[in-house]
């Protein structure tokens, strides 16, 4: 028996599961700016936002999963099916605006981190637009993709240097705990963005279209289960590490972080000297990677949702759309951060708190999809998991009100 | 009697129903059909009736009148005779519109956007599904916008319509036990084509097309597919018919699609199969996938160099079947030794009494068990040979690596089924 080959190829999918892939790669370049600035901000005081996040990301990722698991389809598939052309036409339109606004990030990303290096910003995109587009639509980005993943775990450095930042433990588990708000529109912000970081609109796609493509039956779905809920949680630890950091380290010292070398610093008592360079490297890999799965798993969630040709096997003139909003995307991503006078650290936070002022719509579809007993039979979502999902899309849509009324008011920072 | 000619679903749906004194009966919900016809015929309406409440299926035999506006009884609203809905029968809005089909013309797989009744005789018939964006736009309530916008310049929204004889219907979402057009289409189709659709459809469907297939057909389709599809196959279907099919693969596709299953289940079905199959198969997985070891078949044709032309082909005649290519013949000295090579050519343009050994060639092109794959594929394009046989250490023969098997290394890799690469 070929055992050798058999066990590298399990054994990497073992360890790695679409979820926890997935979790690593959703600590992109929104993510960390987010949670840096929040713990450079607001010290341990978002800490229990995230821990109510962190239950949130377990419910509606597993209900999402196990959606995938049911049906067989992917979510734009039951959204066309079940809804029609026009609610589908407005989902994917809030699509489309969540994912253009997070492809910003991921080039903003790629900018900053390029850009501790001395490398600027007009010379780093323009050639990481061309890089990827070429290695996607050139189907060799598969090989690479692991190399990008591997790189992702340098975002584990911040779990040493948490703990070597020496922070205030007890602070840090009541701030846990126990809430504190501050009517201040910047936590508010900040708040949302949070929420839209760590459940994002695409990801729901992403991973029930993984789901589905590894032909994952309900039969086997309550071991893959796992894998989605160990995903979720690693996601939310190495947040929780990174929030930790931020508030021991930049906090004390009034870094607010306004470029993306301040946010690096956390690294310091774990890497010392090296905290910018292994930042960097980290912010590099996980944006890259967003700035890879993105583009084009919006353009393959709208073609099908409308019945387009799609894929990159396909030649441009088999599949128009498909390949003009793909490159559209990449474009329009890139070609936004090089826009005069812009401030990569705002873009992200503002692409993050766009995602989680659009992720409620999303959210209710999906909340209609799971408790349809013709399409979910017997495994429908349960009454605690409906009452949790529904909160989330609740407090979102309570929160950008609040917004909306704070910056009516003009009181926004 | 029906007052149309065609029309599409769409503007159909929510039309009032109408007794024949004018009165309000019902709403139109949907369209039952009868399967079996190429064109299938509807054979009623759902209707929402205003005074039970509920959908009830009115037959076509009950109805006067179908218009584009309006649905007319045959008698009073008391009188009208309704049957209720079956689980298992066919509905056009509920089952097709904005679902999958195939196109088998085309070869792909496509959406529903709009059905297209047509009145053929005195009945109505599901005619045409639109695929395109006029269809798109017409459920948008947009279409008369863009039809006189585009007008201005002399043109219209272009209009994409499958005939239904043409259209091969999936069964996924579909209740369990109802009734379906059996896949006589798609299994006419190339092989390669049918991977296109495999690889196109959700999960349930590709177990069932495939499944569907002859185990000819299913095993040249199955070569055809990317790995990931490949294994998801071989891990849903049913083992009887998994094991027809690899029984129909040539050795080094079925090392291929083992290597990439979980190791259980490739293990009970190398148990199941044909013990000389498996020991062929075995002997391949014994190499690392990416060298030539790897990628071998173990079935090809050697002759003892002492034969004749004449003997030769008539051994062939009884060995060939089993061989993945008979272009070359291998030929073996005494100790089992690869001596030379031999085009089926040059055999059969010498005369029936030659011996092998004078019009074979001797310096035969050979690789190691270990080379890359990579510099297989070099060397058969170098020499540009059609199989090149694998040798051990003691230049005795375990396999040939046929040209098809690097393709890949030399042509672009576009052949294959990449279409979610990602996930």
């Amino acid at each position: 028996m070929r055992s050798h080959r058999f066990r590298r190829w399990w054994l990497f999918l073992a360890i790695l599961g679409p979820g926890v892939i997935s979790a690593i790669a959703g600590n992109d370049a929104g993510g960390t700016a987010t949670y840096s600035v929040a713990g450079a901000r607001f010290g341990f005081e978002m800490l229990w936002i995230l821990f109510l996040v962190g239950i949130a990301l377990v419910v509606i990722q597993e209900m999402c999963s196990r959606m995938g698991a049911v049906t067989g389809k992917g979510l734009s598939d039951l959204i066309r099916e079940e809804f029609g052309v026009r609610w589908t036409l407005f989902a994917m339109l809030v699509l489309l605006v969540a994912n253009i606004a997070v492809t910003i990030s991921e080039f903003a990303g790629i900018a900053a981190s390029l850009e501790i290096f001395g490398i600027t910003r007009y010379l780093s995109v323009p050639v990481m637009v061309a890089v990827i587009w070429f290695l996607m639509t050139r189907g060799t980005y598969r090989g690479i993709e692991r190399v990008f993943i591997a790189m992702c775990f340098i975002y584990f450095s911040y779990i040493f240097s948490g703990f070597l930042a020496r922070p205030d433990w007890g602070m840090a588990v009541r701030h846990t705990f126990v809430p504190s708000f501050q009517l201040d529109i910047n936590f508010v912000l900040l708040a949302i963005a949070m929420v839209g970081t760590t459940i994002t609109p695409w990801m729901q796609f992403y991973l029930q279209s993984s789901v589905v493509e590894k032909g994952i039956k309900i039969k086997q779905y309550r071991y893959y289960k796992w894998d989605v809920i160990i995903g979720s949680i690693v996601a939310v630890v190495i947040a929780f590490f990174i929030i930790i950091a931020c508030a021991a380290v930049l906090h004390p010292r009034g870094i607010v972080v306004h470029e993306a070398k301040e946010a690096a610093l956390a690294l310091k008592p774990f890497a010392g000297g090296y905290a910018a360079a292994l930042f960097a490297v980290g912010l590099f890999a996980s944006s890259t990677l967003g700035a890879s799965i993105l583009p084009l798993s919006s353009s393959y969630a709208i073609c099908e949702a409308f019945g387009w040709e799609n894929g990159i096997s396909k030649k441009f003139g088999e599949a128009p759309i498909f390949y003009s909003l793909y490159t559209g995307l990449i474009l329009l991503g890139g070609g936004v951060v090089l826009l005069p006078n812009i401030h990569l650290i705002d873009i992200m936070l503002f692409s993050q708190t766009t995602n989680g002022v659009l992720f409620p719509f999303i959210l209710i579809f999906m909340l209609m999809l799971v408790n349809n007993k013709r399409l979910m039979g017997e495994h429908t979502n349960s009454q605690a998991n409906n009452l949790i999902a529904w909160a989330v899309a609740l407090v979102l849509i309570i929160m950008t009100g609040l917004l909306l009324i704070a910056s009516f008011n003009g009181k926004i920072a | 009697m029906v007052l149309f000619s065609e029309l599409f679903i769409s503007e159909l749906k929510g039309d009032p129903v109408l007794d024949r004194l004018q009165e309000p009966v019902g709403r139109v919900q949907d369209y039952v059909i009868a399967v079996g016809e190429v064109f299938p015929k509807v054979t009623g309406l759902l209707v929402r009736v205003y005074d039970k409440n509920e959908d009830m299926v009115l037959l076509m035999g009950e109805i006067d009148l179908v218009g584009k506006q309006f649905v007319v009884t045959k008698t009073v609203r008391d009188r009208i005779v309704y049957t209720k809905p079956r689980p298992d029968e066919l509905l056009l809005w509920r089952d097709l519109m904005d679902k999958q089909i195939v196109d088998t013309e085309g070869a792909r797989v496509i959406r529903v956007n709009d059905l297209k009744l047509g009145k053929i005789g005195q009945d109505v018939r599901l005619i045409a599904a639109d695929v395109g964006v006029r269809g798109l736009l017409r459920r948008l309530g947009g279409l008369d916008l863009f039809d006189t916008v585009l007008g201005v310049f002399g043109k219209k929204v272009p209009d994409t319509l499958i005939g239904w004889d043409h259209v091969e219907q999936l069964k996924t979402g579909r209740v369990k036990g109802m009734i379906t057009v059996p896949t006589k289409h798609v299994s006419e189709m190339h092989p390669a084509d049918i991977a296109n659709i495999i690889s196109q459809v959700h999960s349930e469907e590709k177990t069932a097309i495939f499944a569907s297939l002859s185990d000819k057909t299913a095993a040249e389709s199955l070569h055809e597919l990317e790995p990931k599809i490949q294994a998801l196959l071989l891990m849903t279907v049913d083992t009887k018919k998994a094991l027809g099919v690899l029984e129909k693969m040539p050795v080094d596709e079925l090392a291929d699609v083992l290597g990439d299953i979980p190791p259980e289940r490739a293990e009970e079905l190398l148990r199941l199969m044909k013990p000389r199959k498996a020991a062929q198969v075995r002997k391949v997985l014994a190499h690392p996938e990416e060298t030539a070891g790897g990628l071998m078949t173990t079935e090809f044709v050697t002759i003892p160099r002492s034969l004749t032309v004449e003997q030769t082909i008539e051994r062939m005649r009884s060995m060939a079947p089993d061989a993945e290519t008979i272009y070359y013949l291998y030929v073996t000295d005494e100790s089992g030794k690869l001596a030379g090579v031999l085009s089926l050519r040059t055999m059969i343009v010498s005369p029936p009494r030659t011996v092998i050994s004078d019009i074979m060639v001797k310096d035969v092109i050979s690789v190691a068990p270990e080379m890359n794959q990579r510099q297989v594929a070099e060397v058969v394009s170098k020499y540009n040979l059609l199989a090149v046989p694998v040798v051990d250490k003691e230049d005795r023969m375990l396999g040939i690596v046929t040209v098809d098997d690097v393709i890949d290394f030399i042509l672009p890799p576009i052949s294959r089924r990449i279409r979610h690469m990602l996930g």
